[in-house]
């Protein structure tokens, strides 16, 4: 590695540019005149950069630097300065280490990290610069104390360090990601990890519940009967589950002891603050991740780079499978003749017949979707009113018929998107990728108003018509209801699932090999993942899951097991069934809609619809730890008012902050004013965007007009001005440029040289035809021996 | 054969496309070439390592661009020009589109990332359009 700090051009541009040869700016050429234009050609600070290694990672740490503190222009002028004074001294990554000594510790490793230089010289940097922190540091502390904590510091970054690359280890199904990605890609990739993630909340909230509200409870169990253990129960979720831990009735009211000794432990208070806590959470991470996730994949908008975009990063490097390959190959050819005839159909505009018949189509299929929704949200209801169990009595046809109305909305909720889908393809998008949206959007407006029904008539109906209910304990409980009803939503959601990948991939996938037997190509009838509804199905679960937190405090332990059931069996389905997506999935853009999704309708209306319970819904009044109270918010207020006679600051806090409607309504406007301040800032870099592009353009031309002068004033003759007519210009067919041998040039130059030695004039049309054999020639000149780096072949 | 007492061994370009993580890689030779010390694309252990590093998760955008032009800049002239692009996407499409085809999607491309319009892309036009493409880092990324 030593090699590279001597001969820092070893790595980068061993020939100075000479596909600007041939590209409108005219250049190489025999003549001595024309050596001063090359010498100043190849020194131009934009054309150096990429040669001088130390030079462009001083100029990344400087732009990181930038970038992370917002400095003026003036400080990013003496970089530039600083860069050429050091641009000659024997030691150019001294510039590198003078920046990185003036960052922070939390930025220093990033921008370690971006440098782009081999490993063994980043460590190289980071040694130096530990070194030159410590050297500056025991300079200037002159007590003990400052040199303990500078080393607990440091001692500190390293712990935490290793403790997140062993973070990185421990997280599950690393193997079986990879497996996936490298045949399938990044798409389906993104399914499988927003699942791991999901885990994740189950988990916290499975462990939040268990040892704050079901351990204590279990160390102090109430006296309950329950009726015997039936098979049924594994599917209702009544019967011998009822009055168990998994319900909220179960929970008894007040304080209770763990044992003599111990202190009281207030269970109103816990269910209170653990549900409260874990939703905060959970809020925090989401909008963290929606945070993190829109800043990686903003685009600005009207600044979309289709082609590029695809040229550049449509190929997935993680894709190793062969067949997969070669599907993705084939599919690269279709997206682009695809993008190619969109062009074409852009150009032409859409008579008015056109577009308004287009706007009706799309009205008119809007409206069957809404009226379906409506109809199925009826149909919810009107089933689970004639479901609702009448009287107290055990009876297994009636506990049998509770499981209609859950098998009624997996239904609804597997059938109806189908039939949207297949209306979807009656109406005409401008681009596929509308389609897609358009129709998770009315997926998701499905859930909702299924979800928005059941919760009505839990609160409205079933809440009300309980509560009158005192004689026995089960029946009297609404919240166990509530309850149950989630736990068969959740189980059914399952079993249908589980059916839907069976039908839908195991069985498609046999007769697709039925039909195949008669001659047609199998690759192309398997069936594909559809990534979208499988990741909705998962958001509408966790909104299950999250509503049944405070109703069903165990219930994230079925949801935990139902995820890691299956994720294995989708991953085992999709390995033998499916093929990989025939359409590009965009994936970074799709999980930030995702996770909006997520936010926005499901988490807010869960929110909502708990906050309305613990806000204005009575309690039982027989069953569960709020039984004594007049509505469950009754036990914080209660709270409080024993907290004025011992700490009256904590009681002040809640009295002027927390339940003042001004304190809310103050902290609203302030950020409804940051809101507004941001938008208009971000009003304004778009307009600086645009100037800087058009002065980018400018500057781009004044380089060719200047050059240009300087060759007449060089007193070559004058060549007809550069005009920017792509389609027009001769040398972008010439692909001299992919082995550029002067040698070639010179030979054919030498021979048109006139007597009087002037130099020709480099006209584009004398230039070697398109399909100009292509040799390896070496040659010495002024440009050094070289490397010949064909185009590859492919393999 | 033992690298790590002898830094100097090297593997030969044969060797490291053949790997299960590059074989069907388009661009596995211009990938070794790019992460070679003398672009011939033999590799010694470091730069085995830079160039999974570069390749992982954890690597920042700003890197991954700065590797993604070189390998993309196939004449190694600090420019993606008409030429490289063609190359790139005759790759990419296992040479199955028309040349007329080929030509008007080069054209597109240089059309929309080129700022400066000097008809070929420099490595900021290249950082720019990058920053545009949420998708490039998920893209760019070997698993092992």
């Amino acid at each position: 590695m030593e090699a590279f700090y001597q001969n820092p051009t070893a790595d980068f541009s061993q020939w100075p540019a000479q596909a600007d040869a041939h590209q409108g700016v005219p250049e190489a050429s025999v003549h001595p005149e024309d050596e001063v234009m090359d010498d100043i050609m190849q020194n131009m600070p934009s054309r150096t950069l990429g040669r001088r290694a130390g030079l462009a990672a001083a100029r990344h740490v400087g732009s990181v630097r930038r970038r992370h503190s917002r400095r003026s222009s003036s400080y990013a002028n003496s970089i530039e300065m600083r860069m050429h004074k050091v641009a000659d001294t024997a030691a150019p990554h001294s510039a590198v280490v003078k920046e990185l000594c003036e960052l922070p510790e939390a930025e220093l490793i990033r921008a370690v990290r971006s440098i782009p230089d081999t490993l063994a010289n980043k460590r190289k940097y980071r040694d130096l610069v530990s070194q030159r922190q410590d050297s500056r540091h025991k300079s200037y502390c002159f007590t003990c104390c400052s040199d303990l904590h500078w080393n607990v510091t440091k001692l500190l970054h390293q712990f935490g360090d290793s403790l997140h690359s062993l973070l990185l280890l421990m997280v599950p199904w690393r193997k079986a990601l990879r497996h996936i990605d490298s045949r399938f890609g990044t798409g389906v990739l993104s399914y499988f990890l927003f699942l791991r993630w999901l885990l994740a909340f189950h988990l916290l909230s499975f462990l939040v519940n268990f040892f704050f509200i079901t351990l204590p409870q279990l160390l102090a169990p109430p006296n309950v009967t329950r009726p015997s253990f039936t098979g049924l129960e594994l599917l209702t979720g009544a019967g011998y589950f009822t009055n168990s831990c998994f319900y909220y009735g179960y929970y008894s009211s007040g304080v209770i002891h763990i044992s003599q000794r111990s202190s009281p432990y207030n269970m109103q208070l816990a269910f209170f603050f653990t549900v409260t806590a874990y939703f905060i959470v959970c809020g925090v991470g989401l909008l963290y991740r929606m945070g993190a996730l829109f800043r990686r994949n903003y685009v600005v908008p009207g600044s979309v780079v289709n082609y590029a975009t695809k040229v550049f990063s449509g190929w997935d490097f993680g894709l190793t499978d062969e067949r997969a390959v070669q599907l993705r190959k084939h599919n690269f050819n279709t997206q682009f003749r695809e993008l190619l005839s969109e062009a074409k159909k852009e150009r032409l505009s859409l008579s008015f017949g056109q577009r308004a018949k287009r706007l009706a189509v799309h009205g008119a299929v809007w409206l069957f979707v809404l009226c379906t929704t409506i109809g199925c949200c009826a149909a919810v209801f009107f089933i689970s009113k004639a479901t609702k169990p009448e009287s107290d009595v055990q009876d297994s046809t009636a506990e049998a018929q509770l499981l209609l109305m859950p098998i009624a909305v997996c239904s609804f909720n597997v059938a109806v998107p189908l039939l949207f889908s297949i209306l979807s393809l009656l109406e005409d998008y401008k681009y596929p990728r509308h389609y897609i949206v358009v129709n998770i959007f009315r997926n998701v407006i499905l859930r909702l108003f299924i979800l928005g029904i059941l919760c009505y008539y839990w609160l409205h109906d079933v809440a009300k018509e309980k509560r009158s209910n005192v004689t026995l304990l089960e029946p009297g409980c609404w919240e166990t209801f509530v309850g149950q009803d989630l736990y068969r939503l959740v189980i059914m959601d399952f079993l249908f699932s589980l059916l839907g990948t069976f039908f839908g991939e195991l069985v498609w996938r046999l007769v697709a090999t039925f039909h195949s037997k008669q001659g047609q190509k199998l690759g192309s009838h398997k069936p594909e993942f559809d990534i979208a509804r499988n990741v909705l199905d998962l958001i509408y679960a966790q909104t299950l899951a999250w509503l049944g937190v405070f109703f069903a405090p165990l219930l994230p332990v079925i949801q935990i097991i139902k995820l890691v059931v299956i994720f294995y069996i989708k991953k085992i389905s999709i390995t033998m069934n499916c093929q990989a997506p025939v359409r590009a999935w965009r994936a970074s853009q799709m999980a930030t809609l995702f996770i909006f999704l997520q936010f926005f309708p499901f988490f807010v209306g869960v929110i909502a619809m708990v906050g309305t319970v613990i806000w204005t819904e009575a309690p039982s009044l027989s069953c569960g730890p709020f039984k004594d109270r007049k509505r469950f918010y009754d036990a914080v207020t209660a709270w409080v008012d024993t907290l004025r006679s011992t700490s009256p600051g904590a009681a002040w806090i809640y009295d002027y902050l927390i339940s003042s409607a001004f304190f809310f309504f103050v902290l609203t406007a302030i950020m409804v004013l940051v809101i507004y301040v941001n938008y208009q800032i971000v009003d304004g870099r778009k307009q600086m965007i645009l100037l800087l592009q058009e002065q980018i353009e400018n500057e781009g031309k004044d380089k060719r007009f200047l050059l240009q002068k300087l060759k007449a004033l060089h007193n070559i003759a004058p060549h007809p001005p550069f005009r920017r007519e792509p389609q027009q210009f001769p040398a972008a067919d010439a692909p001299i440029s992919s082995n550029f041998l002067p040698s070639q040039d010179y030979e054919h130059e030498m021979a048109e040289i006139p007597p009087n030695g002037h130099g020709p004039l480099i006209e584009m049309s004398n230039l070697p035809p398109a399909d100009y054999p292509v040799e390896p020639v070496s040659h010495h000149s002024r440009f050094g021996s070289h490397h010949n780096l064909l185009p590859e072949p492919d393999v | 054969m033992d690298y790590t007492k002898e830094n100097d061994v090297k593997l030969p370009p044969q060797l490291i496309c053949n790997m299960p993580e590059l074989k069907e890689n388009p661009f596995k030779q211009r990938i070794a070439e790019v992460f070679s010390d003398d672009a011939s694309g033999n590799l010694s252990f470091n730069d085995f390592v830079d160039m999974f590093s570069v390749f992982s998760e954890m690597a920042p955008r700003d890197l991954k661009a700065f590797y993604a032009f070189k390998i993309y800049d196939f004449n190694n002239d600090d420019f993606i020009c008409k030429e490289d692009l063609r190359v790139t996407l005759n790759k990419l499409t296992r040479d199955e589109l028309a040349q007329e085809e080929v030509t008007l999607v080069c054209d597109k491309v240089i059309d929309e990332a080129d700022l400066d319009g000097d008809e070929k892309l420099s490595y900021t036009d290249f950082e720019n359009m990058i920053s545009r493409a949420p998708e490039f880092l998920s893209t760019f990324h070997i698993r092992i």
